[in-house]
């Protein structure tokens, strides 16, 4: 699916009517709107996102009023009402699906007779879909979409919509195509987005609604099956009540994920600023206390592995160790009998039995069995004499391998604990130093003093700027304190989960009164158990997919950044010819992998990190399996200016090939050198020009 | 399995086409086209509980009929 054109009518900048036709050709796949700061780039790509889904995804405040959506020197000029409206086209070969989302702004302050009989009889469209109204203090619009295809008698209006978008793209995967390149990084950085997005990518929406729905009405079967008896009412009641518990706290660990992403973007922000501010000094400690966090995560996760480790071996050693005495016992016992001649082995009893198989005695004497002689009565009876105390000595001699090995392999366990227990207290006092770092930064900057002119007014910005960081960073280790708490209880709760769903099973079983309610109730259970199993075989499916892809492009890519960064004179931490995998952690985490081991994550520079985002991004592209022009804001805002930018530029068509590329960027980024690099793909280029006077952009399209 | 939309992900219709025959293989299969008819607006939001249990207690029959 291509995208032919998009007008825009009043929306923002864009004052009156204004219509970009992208490029649409197969060998020059790149659109560029190009445009200062400010002039409207992010604004196309949200009226195109605002056209499909009714919403921005880089602006918030559009449910406050209608005002910052619509031209504000148009509201200004009109009598009573303005229209706002986006347009676009999609097709194959030509342009058949038409989307139009319009917006009516009626300026009540403006409206005759009176704001009240307006806002009585504005209209409102009782379906959902179709109508939207926005509400403020003044103004009040009414939202309304429409789809047609191009047929051969015309048009022909689609009834639903959101249908027919859900079909070309569905909203949840919209984010793989219209995104900013310089918020990507982040993106790949925060495992519950890309956890989500996995999940999105997975198209698993329906299956997960049908698990709920499902669950949902198990749970209505379930009470239904425990009417009529004290004790399962009671336990459904309990099941009910840690229900709500769990989905409580799984909302309160959501939120404080989502909070916690909030803080680190904060903590970003003001190191951005206290960079910003140009002081060598500051600079150099935001680096250094940087480094110590990072390098402190590091060793928490080392930490971590190391503390599984260890309770792994305590729960291995602790029983030998705690029953050594008595394996001391067993085993003396044992070396006892052993020296009283009974142990071992019992050679008398397989020299007996070889004697009565052959049927002659070694003297060469015939004890065969038909002979019935005294001397074959005599061994048999030495046999009988012989077996009881034979199964004691072979038990006795397994019983004293098996223990003698527990013994070494508790004393095995304990060195390695030992062992474990030291490299522990390692990484603590690694972790305290890496702490206590990073500390000693925020009490410097806190009492920094600026030397030179205006040093009254740096110092105070610097010290400002720290004090709220310390806020961020309390409220951050309150926010993962309260985290742990609520994955502690998680687990608890999903234990008594299944502990009170095992006790009422049993309970609802001895109840035959409600067999036929029952035998529903396990129907619905055994196939919610199938279709959860095919919606987790399905994310892993995709996972894999997305992990091989993501892989496959890093590796062919990552060379190229790599080694022209070191051209450019930048430090690259990275050997590209180490790298053993690109992985997506069962936690979702991203982790680059060298074949030592190592990881490599947070050692990669900037260029190599959006390498590894625009890697990740191409996979999800094609594993979700659509096809959609990508609508890319700043793609090459991130990269350094210079070489590593041009290197970008050149493999930016490479990451996804074969797509409609819209790419908007600012004259920083559409360098001369850029443009030749792609001058062979772009097939269309426009200026976006904003005139000051009447505070609205107009799009120019360059030859 | 055939008259199943394009709107759902085909790995979930091979999935389902795997199961092995059953009243459970059926009941899923009904159930997401269920699923994909609410996506699209032809089953009524609230009804959508009681089509569901009623869909249980069909297939339980069924099952025990099989059985």
């Amino acid at each position: 699916m291509k995208v032919f054109w998009m007008k825009l009518v009043n929306y923002r900048q864009y004052r009156g009517e204004n219509l970009i036709e992208f490029s649409v050709s197969e060998d020059r796949p790149i659109t560029i709107i190009q445009g200062t700061t400010g002039a409207g780039k992010t604004t196309v790509l949200n009226a195109m996102y605002w056209c499909l889904y009714g919403e921005e995804p880089s602006y918030h405040e559009t449910t406050d009023g209608v005002a910052p959506i619509c031209n504000r020197a148009a509201m200004a000029e009109s009598k009573a009402t303005v229209e706002m409206s986006v347009e676009l086209a999609f097709g194959e070969t030509e342009p058949k699906y038409f989307f139009k989302r319009k917006l009516m702004v009626w300026n009540l302050d403006k409206v005759q007779p009176s704001r009240e009989v307006i806002r009585e009889n504005l209209p409102v469209s009782k379906s959902e879909r179709e109508t939207t109204i926005y509400v403020n203090e003044n103004l009040r619009g009414t939202v309304n979409f429409d789809a047609w295809t191009k047929e051969r008698r015309g048009d022909v209006f689609t009834e639903a919509p959101d249908y027919l978008v859900d079909n070309i793209l569905p909203h949840e995967l919209a984010f793989v195509f219209f995104f900013n390149g310089e918020e990507l990084k982040e993106f790949f950085q925060k495992k519950n987005k890309f956890g989500q997005a996995l999940n999105d990518i997975s198209q698993i929406t329906l299956v997960n609604r049908a698990i709920d729905q499902l669950d949902a009405v198990g749970t209505d079967l379930r009470r239904q099956a425990s009417k009529g008896s004290v004790n399962t009412e009671a336990l459904s009641q309990e099941l009910d009540q840690i229900e709500r518990t769990l989905g409580e706290k799984r909302s309160s660990k959501e939120r404080l994920e989502g909070e916690l992403g909030d803080l680190n973007k904060k903590l970003d922000q003001i190191d951005s600023e206290l960079k910003a501010l140009n002081i060598d000094r500051v600079s150099h400690l935001v680096e250094s206390r940087n480094d110590a966090v990072r390098r402190g995560s590091e060793l928490a996760k080392d930490y971590q592995v190391l503390c599984d480790e260890r309770n792994k071996l305590l729960l291995d050693t602790a029983p030998p160790v705690y029953l050594g005495k008595q394996i001391a016992f067993t085993l003396s016992k044992i070396s006892e009998f052993d020296q009283r001649g009974k142990l071992p082995p019992p050679i008398r009893t397989v020299f007996l039995k070889d004697l009565l198989e052959k049927g002659s005695c070694i003297c060469g004497r015939s004890i065969a069995e038909h002979d019935a002689s005294s001397a074959r009565q005599h061994i048999q009876r030495l046999l009988e004499e012989e077996a009881s105390d034979e199964a004691v000595s072979f038990k006795a001699l397994d019983g004293r391998f098996k223990l003698e090995a527990i013994l070494n392999s508790s004393r095995e366990g304990i060195t390695n604990l030992i062992a474990v227990g030291e490299k522990i207290a390692d990484k603590e006092a690694a972790m305290i130093q890496a702490d206590e770092k990073a500390k000693s930064v925020g009490k410097e900057l806190a009492q920094y003093e600026s030397p030179g002119a205006s040093a009254e007014d740096l110092t105070e910005k610097v010290r400002s700027l720290q004090s709220i960081r310390s806020e961020v960073e309390k409220a951050k280790t309150d926010a993962l304190s309260d985290l742990g708490g609520d994955k502690r209880d998680i687990e608890r709760l999903e234990d008594g989960l299944k502990d009170q769903k095992r006790a009422l099973d049993r309970e609802v079983a001895k109840n035959a009164k409600n067999a036929v309610v029952k035998e529903r109730w396990e129907f619905a259970k055994q196939s919610l158990e199938i279709l959860t199993k095919i919606r987790d075989d399905m994310v892993s499916e995709v996972r894999n997919e997305i992990q091989k892809a993501a892989d496959s492009h890093f590796r062919e890519l990552v060379w190229k950044t790599t080694n022209l960064e070191r051209k450019a004179g930048e430090q690259s931490l990275i050997d590209p010819g180490k790298l053993q995998q690109v992985k997506i952690g069962d936690d979702n985490e991203i982790s680059v992998i060298t074949r030592d081991g190592e990881n490599w994550i947070m050692s990669l520079s900037q260029g190599e990190t959006q390498t590894l985002a625009y890697s990740f991004i191409s996979a999800l592209k094609e594993g979700a399996k659509v096809v959609f022009p990508m609508v890319v804001d700043t793609p090459l805002g991130i990269i350094d200016e210079g070489p590593p930018r041009e290197l970008f530029a050149d493999l930016l068509p490479d990451f996804v090939k074969d797509t409609q590329l819209i790419f908007l960027m600012t004259s920083a980024e559409y360098t001369p050198a850029v443009k030749r690099i792609l001058a062979e793909k772009v097939g269309r280029t426009y200026r976006l020009e904003y005139h000051l006077e009447d505070g609205a952009t107009k799009v120019k399209e360059l030859a | 399995m055939s008259g199943l939309p394009f709107t759902l992900n085909p790995r979930v219709v091979a999935m389902l086409k795997g199961l092995p025959e059953g009243p459970e293989k059926e009941f899923l299969t009904e159930l997401m086209k269920y699923e994909i008819e609410r996506h699209s607006g032809e089953r009524a939001e609230k009804r959508f509980k009681d089509d569901l249990m009623k869909l249980v207690e069909k297939y339980t029959e069924e099952g025990r009929g099989k059985a």
